[in-house]
């Protein structure tokens, strides 16, 4: 199977258009896709058949929902074992899932909910970190959530996930839809939180559309297009912190796979001007 | 390999427990949307049919009543559907006849994405096994009419059915008949057997003739897989 590498572009594979994947060998323009794992385990019939045939045309980069590395109950270890067999039942080498929570003790609530960003809470952090990369043998990369909340006292996000990137070795994905959303919502400065990530831990990056609502809030719906603003940032990343693997999610209002990879064209080409300038610098 | 060195701290584990709280509350309103919008999508595309009859302002209660009361175990999305029945079930949110359509639709979905392989039509082998990815259920409606308006209400008596997914992914709705029902038990609890077994068995109920009928029926719509092992295929 072919590597992924920086640079590579990928889409999150969504039911709308396996079928049309699953047409040709292989799509121009797609080096990689992106699963949730929960969506897929434990799962057989029509989807595993797609799964299994998708498996063997693309590389596959894992991305979780429902770890919930965040949370304050004990790590459901029993699920991220099931996460391993899945990762090595399809040779697949990246996984993410979210610096979230997603379960109190009640039980699940199927949403990423954001976790206080104190220092006293990143050893504890690490701690889960280091279990859960013991368990499946592999990195665990951790995505900057869009957020809506904040606690009192919390460190800059950036400095946040660097500490925690340097605690326990895990890696970045870095979202920059979700940067640039938690910016203008919260008022703060975009490039000040891209320039507290340590380069080194950047395993990817995603890029999505966000709404903005009546009020100027935006919310991260990955159902539109990729704004302008979050595309000139992303020309910044890349010349900040160099290329990576890229994805593009669309999660809602899923256009045809050539409208999508259209969509993916227009943001690769706005990152060969940030990789120029990255080269040069 | 690595153990937690302690519980989390004092405060992050208060106001995540507060905040979570707040969210399932609805007090944290855009987070109270986004869980509610989560829970609802998934019955949406889960469960059509029950979402259809039960109604707009019941459904928001339903979900309303299981974000801030149900103790969700299972943790991934496409288990929502699961926690939802089970929520359902233990809360007699239902009437008996919503709570079958419910069950049933979930049944559609599990038979669906079982992960259990279903051998292809004329695989060799001697031993007649149940499809493993088979439930057998009593409907108190006829499936065939399941998506016209009033099901939930009609009377009428239970009825069995198989619902499984053949070897080509489709998943099939079988009435079962009394002679249907005996020859899938004896075939079910004893995980596969061979046709001469299965007539010795049933030879005080069921005449050679009826029971080659039933068997015949069910390996061609695909309720019965066979098999070369006398305790069924690995899945």
């Amino acid at each position: 199977m072919r590597p992924i590498t920086p640079g590579h572009r990928g889409l999150g594979l969504r039911p709308e258009f396996v079928d049309t994947l699953l047409e040709t060998p292989a799509v121009d323009g797609v080096d990689f896709l992106e699963i949730a794992p929960e969506n897929w385990m434990h799962v057989g019939g029509r989807k595993r058949d797609q799964l299994d045939r998708i498996a063997g045309r693309y590389p596959l980069v894992a991305h979780g929902l429902s770890l919930s590395i965040g949370d304050t109950q004990p790590l459901n270890t029993p699920f991220v074992r099931e996460v391993r067999r899945f990762l090595d039942d399809y040779h697949i080498d990246i996984y993410s899932d979210h610096l979230s929570a997603s379960r109190d003790g009640t039980g699940y609530l199927y949403d990423l909910l954001p976790i206080p960003r104190r220092a006293e809470n990143l050893d504890y952090l690490a701690g889960r970190i280091r279990q859960v990369q013991d368990i499946t043998g592999r990195q665990l990369v951790l995505e900057n959530i869009s957020a809506y909340h904040g606690y009192p006292g919390e460190m800059p996000e950036g400095a946040f996930l660097a500490e925690l990137a340097g605690r326990c070795g895990c890696g970045i994905l870095l979202d920059i839809n979700n940067a640039y959303v938690n910016a203008r919502n919260r008022g703060t400065d975009v490039r000040a939180f891209l320039a507290e990530l340590p380069t080194q831990a950047l395993v990817y990056y995603h890029i999505a559309g966000h709404l903005e609502l009546g009020d100027g809030m935006l919310l991260d719906t990955h159902g539109t297009p990729v704004a302008d603003a979050v595309m000139r940032l992303a020309r910044e990343v890349w010349a900040t912190h160099g290329p990576r693997p890229l994805l593009l999610e669309r999660d809602n209002f899923v256009p045809a796979l050539d409208v999508l990879l259209g969509d993916l064209d227009a943001v690769a080409a706005v990152l060969r001007e940030g990789e120029d300038r990255h080269v040069h610098a | 390999m690595s153990t937690p060195d302690a519980g989390p701290p004092p405060l992050m584990a208060e106001e995540l427990a507060a905040f979570c709280q707040d969210a399932r509350r609805g007090r944290v309103r855009l987070y109270g949307q986004l869980l509610r919008e989560n829970i609802a999508e998934a019955l949406r595309s889960s469960f059509p049919l029950f979402v259809q009859r039960f109604g707009s302002v019941a459904l928001e209660d339903a979900i309303d009543a299981f974000i801030t009361l149900h103790p969700a175990l299972r943790p991934q999305f496409h288990h929502i559907a699961t926690e939802f029945v089970v929520f359902a079930q233990r809360g007699r949110l239902l009437s008996p006849r919503l709570t079958a359509l419910l069950e049933y639709e979930w049944a559609l979905l599990a038979a669906e994405i079982d992960p259990a392989r279903v051998s292809p039509e004329g695989a060799a082998g001697a031993y007649i096994r149940l499809n493993p990815t088979a439930r057998l259920v009593l409907l108190p409606f006829d499936p065939s009419a399941a998506a016209e308006p009033g099901v939930e209400g009609a009377g009428g008596d239970e009825r069995p059915y198989a619902l499984f997914r053949t070897a080509d992914h489709r998943v099939l709705i079988q009435p079962l008949t009394f002679q249907d029902c005996l020859v899938v038990e004896q075939i079910r609890d004893a995980g596969a057997m061979l046709p001469e077994t299965l007539t010795d068995l049933l030879v005080a109920d069921l005449s050679p003739p009826d029971l080659q009928t039933s068997l015949a029926h069910g390996l061609a719509c695909g309720l019965f897989c066979v098999t070369p092992e006398p305790i069924g295929e690995p899945s």
